[in-house]
């Protein structure tokens, strides 16, 4: 049950996740112990189940789910983040990459991830075994440790001299409770077991596990280990356990989702758990509440319309109901499941009823919303809200605002569905049920005192067991009341007790919750100490911990400095919580992430308005034209004698035009210049891709190489970005592969093991330039000399002539290097030629420059932008051409005796070097002004980057911004045209693709040297 | 249009009339269906593409687009025209999606004619012309109006062909002196 109107958002975010967290992992590799990076791939793979399973995508969220559970132990410090572990994370990224394509190319999950999940279970499960054996501590000693911590905190409590920092090592010590209860929780017997024994046991530690953020991360942690993770997503309602363990975990599981929904975690372990619910529950509601506004009108149109629109509303009601039984069953909350059940039951018996034309009584549609709303009474803002548009009956809203009336019970909303929906249930059956499932909160009263003191801390304000008292006492004064009594009778005598202290427990709360609004420092340290005093005070309640161990306090001190570190994580995610902890406070901006204003816009309507501005810069052009011709024409009025008085008048308006066109040109220049903005990205993207790609290709070449990126945040029109992406990926490859010798060459050449590339990016002028540098063996210029005097490009005293840069430029010839001949020596050269003409397409350029056995530097030179580029209109005969900008190294006025002829190609020496000249009227077949006793001629010095040439033409007409415009494709095949333009004269004016004509001068030239060989060959033979 | 397609639909095929674009070259009379005609223009600046097809007469700017111009005669092997007109005929026609111009030396009417009157192409030459770029014959007032398969005219692989075959031959020659 996909739901196909978020697919299009999940894939757009996923893929922002997915692209987050390769990096993170990628990084996390070298630096395997930095909990802030483990954290952000954390945040992604969630942020992608979050949504998967919002949008109802199942082998995504298992997948992710798994992935988040084996980042959860590294997160944790019980894993390290071996490479293996890395691994298989990325392989897992690269999974759901793949689900992720797949569901935007097919709108279904395609790829299998059962390999993966077991994979990443077997990771899960692996080093939890060899602990148990090493460790191998009877239970009996665990339990014994368990209550020496338990003593020391409340050694601790009694502590006068607290403050905040010892606090926070408090916090630090209940973590160690906590992982010591994880690494216990092997397996499911042992944590039935374990379970047991500590209901046998004295009641600290009965309290200990109830104390919910523990309980909660041991639960989390343990679901792993069971059958299969799958079962979250069991859509039929049946996570039927065999197991009694585990269906005593999911009970308080569900039992407890106030500390699930925790607004503010406790310590930085715990928090990664509570996060992770949290988000969840976020979305839980979210949908909740729309649904339920769907189903609230969808009940007032009932009893309106008549009977077949009445099938159609109910029919409806079904499909909401059917997606948050859905959601429902996801979060665990197994009754709210059983009621939806139920009432969808109840919809289908009343359809049935109305198809054989009876009345059906449908005021339970009413019944059930009620209840509803008593679970969630958050809805009753969207019902108020909903109460303007649609009739709602009033009463609805009294029953939400009895069983609401507390302000505490407010804020912990969300944390009541559990027993409200039992109560609401309204059967006897269920109340025994939860009795069973009250096993672990019945201890409760002890631990609200021992936890007490974390809830100083601002981090860690509502603990979930006062959220349960507070449920009793509004239960009182609400609708179920009654269903109450009976609970609270069945309840043991703990439970009284627990109803006893709830009152002190309150204000403690309150006053928390009063602290937390104001400045956590000034909590820290004033607000704090009261907190305190109220706790010792209620402490006394409870006689059963009153043991000192101050060795606590000292294991506490040693783990500071780790907490403080931590705490940063703490205060970064606080934030992101709160707006569901109080729905009036100010929505606070997650510190984490920094939110860039942004819409997404169809790419089309982008280029739709390039185009349209690319008209405007024709249109310009015109005028500009216009304006010459007008001063042509005042001209021309002057020698016919028109007088004086009149010409003026010609001239103010020629001025004021000029003057206009001016203005539109500015105008238009800036507008070009911000949807040319418009269409930047960043590098980053692009970046981002590489460290990848090297980890890769490194690890297959059995090589050491570290990537530095450079100016990742310059920006680059996207099209063009996608355009060099795979030029750029062929070049590390090739860097890589061919470049970077191996770490034990690198020793013995006296480098260092590990290889460097670095890719550097940055603006010069209206282009872009990627360098992308190794420190490699460089190229080997006497291979490519054997290798062009092999294949006959030149002689031996030809390349002997040669630079060093012009050699290296053959490399880049097609059909020059062959991977054979090349690669296994002097490397590069493989497909560099296709390398080269990908960036030629964008108008760029290339040039390698190597030193060997030092280096080797790519050096791509690409325009900004494709749409519009600066040239120069050049004319031959009565044809214009334009020659982009980029290309044009120089123009050249040379005298006829300048030029001389070499191997019939006319060249000219040019400070030293030799230029080739070709004639454009030659090469086009065109017919040119020029006349054979013309001593001058104009000449274009033309660069590719690897070779330079000079065009000779018959005039050279101006600079201009021209817009490319495609040519029909036929036209594109063997030419030398990348497009056409029009200029001010509103002719075509086609643009020379440089690339292409001095590839086609030069298969000329080869055909020719082939051509008198063969000739030179036939004279022999013939003689 | 799709009402008029289905009204359309509902008549006999046969007698479904159809309503072509006449033009001229030389003394014969060509058709091509109404709807794919874009406009006639008369009189566009023609800027010469170097080593394109021979029949490739060039591009034209029609409002911002860069339009390619074939000589229809050329492309059709036709007689080669003796006098040069002052201004020539160009039918601007979409074909699926690429707009293309043609060079005729003029444009008649519109001519109406039925579906049924339509006769596949016939075995010979029909003017000189290869039968595989007749669609089919049509006599209208005792002449006869020859439709034209424009789709096949514009056949790109074709086009190719022919114009690598132009680009050697050009090579060819410059190579030769």
């Amino acid at each position: 049950m996909i739901d196909l109107s978020l697919l299009e958002d999940f894939v757009m975010g996923a893929g922002e996740s997915l692209e987050e967290m390769e990096t993170a992992l990628l990084t996390l590799e070298s630096t395997p112990n930095d909990i802030e990076l483990l954290n952000t791939i954390f945040r992604a793979i969630h942020t992608i189940k979050g949504a998967a399973q919002f949008v109802g995508l199942e082998k995504v969220s298992v997948l992710s789910h798994a992935s988040e559970d084996l980042l959860d132990l590294l997160r944790e410090g019980k894993r390290q983040a071996t490479s293996d572990i890395v691994n298989v994370l990325i392989q897992a990224k690269d999974r759901i990459s793949t689900l992720v394509s797949d569901l935007e190319r097919t709108q279904t999950e395609n790829t299998e991830v059962d390999d993966l999940v077991q994979m990443l279970h077997v990771h899960l499960a692996e080093p939890k075994a060899v602990q148990n054996t090493t460790e191998a501590t009877p239970e009996e000693d665990l339990l014994s440790s368990f209550l020496e911590d338990e003593t020391a905190t409340n050694n601790f409590l009694n502590d006068e001299t607290d403050d905040d920092k010892t606090l926070e090592s408090f916090l630090e010590d209940d973590t160690e409770l906590n992982s010591f209860l994880l690494d216990e929780s092997n397996d499911d017997t042992e944590i039935d077991s374990f379970l047991i024994e500590i209901d046998d046991e004295d009641e600290t530690l009965e309290s200990f596990l109830t104390d919910d953020t523990e309980l909660d991360s041991f639960l989390l942690e343990t679901k792993p280990h069971e059958d299969n993770a799958s079962f979250l997503l069991d859509t039929d309602n049946s996570t039927t356990n065999d197991d009694s363990a585990d269906a005593l975990l999911f009970d308080t599981d569900e039992k407890d989702p106030p500390l699930s929904t925790t607004p503010q975690s406790n310590d930085a372990f715990t928090l990664p758990i509570e996060e992770h619910d949290q988000e969840l529950f976020e979305i839980f509601v979210l949908q909740l509440r729309e649904k339920f506004v769907l189903l609230n009108n969808n009940a007032v149109q009932l009893e309106t319309s008549y009977s077949q629109k009445k099938n159609d509303l109910l029919t409806d009601a079904i499909e909401t109901l059917e997606s948050l039984k859905f959601s429902a069953n996801y979060m665990a909350y197994e009754k709210l499941t059983y009621f939806y059940e139920n009432w969808i039951e109840h919809i289908l018996t009343a359809q049935k009823k109305l198809s054989l034309n009876n009345e059906a009584p449908l005021s339970f549609m009413r019944e059930n919303l009620r209840q509803l709303q008593t679970i969630f009474p958050q809805l009753k803002a969207d019902i108020i809200s909903a109460k303007a548009s649609s009739e709602t009956d009033i009463s609805v809203n009294n029953t939400v605002e009895v069983s609401n009336t507390d302000s505490v019970n407010e804020i912990s909303l969300p944390f009541d569905d559990k027993e409200d929906d039992d109560d609401l249930s309204g059967e006897n059956a269920f109340i025994e049920e939860l009795l069973t499932q009250n096993k672990t909160p019945k201890s409760t009263p002890a631990p609200i005192i021992e936890k007490t003191p974390e809830k100083i801390t601002p981090e860690t304000t509502p603990a979930p067991v006062n959220t349960n008292k507070n449920d009793f006492e509004t239960r009182n004064s609400s609708v179920e009341s009654e269903l109450f009594h009976k609970l609270s009778l069945a309840l043991d005598a703990s439970v009284v007790e627990q109803a006893i202290i709830s009152e002190p427990i309150n204000d403690v709360f309150s006053a928390l919750l009063d602290s937390t609004e104001k400045q956590q420092k000034e909590i820290k340290n004033t607000k704090a100490k009261d907190l305190i005093l109220d706790v010792k005070s209620l402490k006394e309640v409870n006689a059963n911990v009153e043991t000192v161990s101050p060795a606590a306090v000292t294991i506490a001190s040693t783990k500071q400095a780790t907490i403080k570190e931590k705490a940063p994580v703490i205060e970064k995610t606080t934030p992101q919580k709160s707006p569901l902890k109080n729905k009036t406070a100010a929505p606070e901006i997650p510190a984490k992430k920094v939110f860039k204003k942004s819409i997404r816009v169809d790419a089309d309507k982008i280029d739709s308005l390039m185009n349209q501005v690319g008209e405007l810069i024709v249109d310009r052009a015109y005028f500009f034209q216009l304006v010459t011709e007008i001063s042509e024409l005042q001209q021309y009025l002057k020698v016919t004698g028109l007088a004086q008085k009149d010409l003026k008048l010609i001239r103010t308006f020629a001025y004021r035009f000029s003057e206009a066109i001016l203005a539109l040109g500015r105008t238009s220049n800036a507008l070009q210049e911000s949807v040319m903005k418009v269409r930047m990205l960043p590098m980053t993207q692009l970046f981002n891709r590489f460290p990848r790609l090297v980890h890769d290709v490194a690890n297959t070449n059995h090589k050491k190489v570290s990537l530095k990126v450079l100016g990742e945040e310059t920006e680059l029109d996207k099209m063009i970005i996608e355009e060099i992406a795979d030029p750029l990926m062929h070049m590390i490859r090739n860097a890589i592969g061919h470049g970077i010798e191996p770490p034990e060459e690198r020793l013995k050449a006296g480098k260092s093991e590990t290889g460097n590339i670095v890719l550097e990016a940055y603006h010069e002028s209206n282009h872009i330039v990627i360098e992308i540098t190794d420190d490699g063996r460089g190229i080997d210029i006497e291979r490519i000399k054997d290798k062009a005097e092999k294949i006959d490009l030149f002689t031996r005293e030809e390349l002997d002539r040669m630079s060093n840069n012009d050699l290296t430029r053959f490399i880049m010839m097609p059909g020059f290097s062959t991977a054979k001949e090349i690669s296994s020596t002097s490397g590069r050269g493989v497909g560099m030629d296709v390398v080269k003409k990908n960036i030629e397409k964008l108008n760029g350029t290339i040039d390698v420059e190597s030193k060997k056995g030092i280096e080797t530097k790519m050096r791509l030179k690409i325009p900004l932008t494709l749409a519009i580029i600066p040239a120069l209109i050049v004319k031959v005969g009565a044809d214009s051409f334009t020659i982009p900008l980029a290309n044009v190294e120089e123009t050249l006025r040379v005298q006829y005796n300048d030029i001389s002829i070499m191997e019939e190609t006319e060249v000219m020496y040019l400070r030293g070097k030799t230029v080739p000249i070709f004639r454009l009227a030659t090469l086009f077949s065109l017919k040119s002004n020029e006349r054979a006793d013309d001593k001058e001629f104009f000449v274009v010095i033309v660069n590719t980057g690897t070779q330079k040439i000079g065009l000779m033409v018959d005039s050279l007409v101006g600079q201009d911004e021209v817009v490319i415009k495609p040519l029909a494709d036929y036209l594109y095949e063997q030419n030398c045209f990348s497009g056409a333009t029009i200029i001010g004269d509103g002719r075509v004016s086609l643009i020379i693709d440089i690339y292409e004509l001095i590839a086609m001068t030069t298969t000329k030239q080869i055909n020719k040297h082939h051509r008198q060989e063969k000739n030179s060959l036939e004279l022999f033979i013939d003689e | 249009m799709t009402d008029n397609y289905s009204v359309k639909d509902n008549l006999s095929k046969k007698e479904q009339l159809i309503q072509m674009v006449g033009f001229k070259i030389d003394n014969e009379t060509f058709g091509v269906d109404i709807l794919m005609v874009q406009e006639i223009i008369r009189a566009a600046s023609i800027t010469t593409v170097p080593n394109s097809p021979e029949f490739v007469e060039g591009v034209i700017n029609l409002r911002g687009s860069i339009i390619p111009v074939i000589d229809l005669r050329k492309r059709l092997n036709l007689q080669p025209n003796n006098y040069k007109q002052d201004t020539d005929w160009i039918l601007i026609l979409d074909i699926s999606g690429r707009i293309t111009g043609f060079i005729v030396d003029w444009v008649t009417d519109v001519i109406k004619i039925q579906e049924n009157n339509i006769d596949p192409p016939p075995e010979i030459l029909v003017a000189g012309l290869q039968s595989q770029y007749i669609r089919g014959v049509c006599e209208v007032e005792g002449a006869l109006l020859i439709l034209l398969d424009f789709t096949r005219i514009l056949l790109v692989d074709e086009m190719k062909k022919l114009k690598s075959a132009a680009f050697d031959s050009e090579q060819n020659t410059t190579d030769q002196h």
